[in-house]
């Protein structure tokens, strides 16, 4: 059956997307770096088992791969070096117990941000040091609470917040990174995969409920209806828009 | 954007699939024009501004792309592979690269 292009991230300097390939058996479970210039097709680097989600280096080196793996026991982060001639795995970063499904990275660079599907939580990550920090728990004890399965994370422009998209509660969450505290909670629409941000502006696409979610300045100002099982979002500044 | 559950995939992956991408960059990845995206204009976009950002978002089962302006859904691209999942836009803002799970195949 093979595996699939799932999540991917484009290079800040423009040069390169990384792609993880996402799938069963033993050729699965791979990312490949591709240079835009070209459309060169790197040597797969094997990763740990379902590569759900992916970051890039503000500085264009390391691509962060976060892996559920075969059990949750050996759920992991693979720096890759993708500015090597040959891209190459580096030393993982374990996070057993977890489901990395969403990544960022904060304080220019210096902290990769990890949402946990599984533990409800955000993990700060230290890099290259890989030490990990003190979580961000988000409150998920029964149905309907509003911090279950973070699917989706973006981070504010001057690096003060994090908005994740909580999918199991159907809430988007304000996290204040300062402060390691949630500060704000809204409603989405259903199960909410994705979210971006922009200009004050932020967007949910909303899986379960075909639509996605627009916040503006904080209040939600519409609910348009989008194609089908919405997921991925990425919102272009109005001053770099040429529609 | 982050991933659905393994088990969400599982439920609604597509059947194989092959070829047929519209594709400038390489097999399984799109590029989706930002200055210049194809597809028929769905409204003329009453509430929003020239100011408002420009939203791209995947749809995993329409294999399409949804673009919004501020509130309003101004464009529909097809021609993304029938299972687009992931999104990215190059630094400038003039290209989307989309990733299609649809293309599943050993690498």
């Amino acid at each position: 059956m093979g595996s699939g292009p799932y999540a991917i991230a484009v290079s800040a300097d423009g040069r390169y997307a990384v792609v993880d390939l996402l799938g069963a058996g033993d050729k699965g479970d791979q990312v490949v770096r591709i240079t835009l210039a070209d459309g060169a097709v790197s040597k797969p680097v094997k990763v740990g088992r379902a590569p759900e989600s992916l970051a890039i280096s503000p500085d264009s080196t390391t691509a962060y791969v976060g892996s559920y793996g075969a059990r949750s026991a050996d759920a992991r982060v693979t720096p890759v070096d993708i500015a090597a001639a040959i891209p190459r795995a580096l030393a993982p970063i374990a996070l057993p117990g977890t489901a990395p499904s969403a990544m960022a990275m904060a304080d220019g660079g210096q902290t990769l941000l990890v949402t946990d599907a599984e533990g409800a939580q955000l993990i700060p990550i230290s890099v290259p040091s890989g030490s990990i920090g003190a979580a961000i728990k988000f409150q998920c004890r029964e149905q309907g609470d509003v911090g279950c399965s973070p699917e989706a994370l973006a981070i504010s422009p001057n690096g003060r917040s994090a908005w994740m998209a909580a999918a199991g509660s159907s809430f988007l969450l304000k996290v204040d990174l300062s402060r390691s505290a949630v500060v704000e909670e809204a409603p989405t629409g259903g199960y909410p995969d994705g979210v971006g941000l922009a200009d004050g502006w932020i967007y949910t696409a909303n899986a379960a409920s075909d639509d996605a979610t627009v916040f503006h300045d904080g209040t939600i100002v519409a609910a348009p209806s989008t194609g089908e099982y919405p997921l991925g979002v990425v919102v272009v500044p109005a001053s770099t828009s040429k529609l | 954007m982050s991933g659905m559950s393994m088990k969400r995939i599982a439920a609604r992956r597509p059947s194989f699939w092959v070829g047929g991408l519209l594709s400038v960059v390489v097999a399984f990845v799109s590029s989706v024009r930002a200055s210049g995206a194809t597809g028929a204009p769905e409204a003329t976009a009453g509430a929003s501004q020239q100011s408002d950002p420009t939203a791209y978002i995947t749809n995993y089962q329409s294999g399409t792309v949804s673009v919004l302006r501020g509130t309003a859904v101004i464009r529909t691209i097809s021609g993304v592979g029938p299972g687009p999942t992931g999104i990215a836009i190059a630094p400038g803002g003039r290209t989307a690269y989309v990733t299609d799970f649809g293309y599943r195949r050993t690498w």
